[in-house]
């Protein structure tokens, strides 16, 4: 059987043209190298400061 | 660059490389997925962001695809494949009918978590009119079908949505579900792979879609040039040029320098070579990781869809198929939380009615005068329920009208055995003559 209520609930928005503007500003675009670069940041910071 | 960074590189190109292998199967679910895995590990991975564009263009979400091409181009201005897609898209006249759809899947949505399902509907039929390719008008207007039991029309949109991306779970789970609906007498059961054969559609009939590659030329030719441009740059990384210099040969303070030029050269490229050789080993072992991924995913997509057409088939009635298919299946190797939580779902189904109802399927054949069905049933049964005594004694009972006490005497016996308490104990009895 399909559970019609569960079944819409899977259904997103799409972005329509007047958002684009708020799409490109909220977009998340931290990768993997941001995230090392933020590690090794605070472990520097933190062996300088004398808590390693 | 940092080890790190060479190493996400890598590792952003390799879900590349996935993600255009499902493009060829024409499995944009997958493709998308693994290219947003392209861009964790590396978001200024050109191709995937493209790539991911042109698939959210493909499917009808044109903002979604104009949203990756422009930071895609704010990464890269000159020599981008954005450009060309971005004026592709200003210079298409039907973009804005395609916008404009997108609007009406929207409302359509928000009718629908309203109760105004006939409004939805009537939104996103205008909604195809101007994009027949819009993936989720598709899906969402399939559904609302479903809901009203017009299977055929369902069926023709599902169709139509497949063809745009055959790797969309809910689609296609919404596909079985029609194909069980429909009064086709055939419907084949296949755990690994949908086998579909392409039909008119007609009354009573239902519509299987069919996998097949479907690329433009254009779309060939950029994704081979993608890949060689993969291939060069993933060449550079793991083999490092080697570095010679250029030297002159002067006097003899010229050949003592050349001597330790010499030198020099040779420390750096045995630096170089040890450097090349851990990124290597890096390589590999991403590779190998990256293939035990897909494994795992390709091994999970098996046993969703499995589990998927278990619960489908028992709730349509065709329990025979799903008691065969669960038993069938291999349950061990069933890891993986949601799908254990299928797979609890299909037990509770098959283990609990759907044992006393295939006895009791097995009983009508009987009384149909049908012996041959009644004990495929009762063996079906029991290969669910194994201790069941009531199973037991009525196919041995089966057995013994037909003459085969060899056969029924051990299940006598065994119900005698294991449940002596039992009323089927004391008819086993009497039945052999104890």
């Amino acid at each position: 059987m399909i559970d019609f209520d569960e079944e819409k609930k899977k259904f997103r928005k799409s972005l329509e043209i007047d958002e684009l503007n708020d799409a490109l500003a909220n977009c998340d675009i931290t990768d993997m190298d941001d995230i090392m670069i933020d590690i090794i940041k605070q472990f520097t910071g933190n062996k300088n400061s004398g808590k390693f | 660059m940092e080890n790190f960074e060479i190493r996400n590189r890598k590792i952003s190109s390799l879900y590349f490389d996935l993600a255009i292998d499902r493009v060829e199967e024409n499995d944009m679910y997958m493709a998308a997925f693994f290219l947003k895995k392209s861009l964790i590990y590396n978001k200024k991975n050109i191709d995937s962001r493209n790539l991911l564009g042109l698939i959210y263009y493909k499917l009808g979400d044109i903002v979604e695809a104009l949203v990756q091409w422009i930071i895609s181009k704010s990464y890269r201005e000159r020599d981008n494949l954005a450009t060309v897609y971005m004026n592709e898209v200003q210079n298409d006249n039907t973009t804005q009918d395609k916008y404009n759809a997108i609007k009406l899947y929207n409302l359509a949505l928000d009718n629908i978590h309203i109760g105004r399902n006939d409004l939805a509907m009537m939104q996103l039929i205008k909604g195809l009119n101007l994009n027949p390719n819009h993936f989720k008008s598709l899906a969402l207007l399939s559904l609302l079908q479903l809901n009203i039991k017009d299977y055929i029309k369902a069926g023709s949109n599902l169709l139509r949505a497949q063809k745009l991306d055959s790797g969309n779970f809910q689609v296609n789970k919404l596909m079985n579900y029609t194909m069980a609906n429909t009064k086709k007498s055939e419907v084949k059961e296949k755990k690994l792979k949908n086998v579909y054969s392409i039909k008119k559609l007609e009354e009573d009939d239902a519509i299987l879609s069919k996998r097949y590659i479907k690329l433009t030329t254009n779309q060939k030719i950029i994704f081979i040039l993608l890949g060689l441009s993969i291939g060069i740059m993933s060449y550079q990384t793991i083999v490092l040029p080697m570095m010679g210099n250029r030297f002159k040969s002067e006097a003899t303070n010229d050949i003592i320098k050349y001597a330790d030029l010499v030198n020099e050269q040779n420390k750096t490229l045995r630096d170089l070579t040890i450097e090349n050789a851990q990124l290597k080993s890096d390589y590999d072992s991403a590779s190998i990781r990256l293939k035990a991924y897909e494994e795992q995913n390709r091994l999970f997509t098996s046993q969703y869809e499995t589990l998927n057409e278990i619960i489908t088939l028992f709730d349509e009635g065709y329990i025979s198929r799903a008691a065969r298919a669960y038993i069938e299946l291999d349950k061990d190797s069933i890891t993986d939380e949601t799908l254990l939580i299928l797979l609890n779902n299909a037990k509770s189904r098959i283990e609990g009615i759907g044992a006393t109802r295939l006895t009791e399927l097995g009983t009508e054949s009987w009384n149909a005068g049908n012996k041959t069905q009644a004990i495929a049933y009762y063996q079906l049964s029991l290969s669910i329920n194994p201790n069941d005594p009531e199973t037991m004694f009525l196919l041995a009972r089966l057995y013994q009208s037909l003459g085969r006490n060899a056969d029924a005497n051990p299940l006598f016996d065994k119900v005698i055995a294991e449940h002596p308490n039992s009323n089927y104990s004391k008819r086993s009895r009497e039945a052999r003559g104890y």
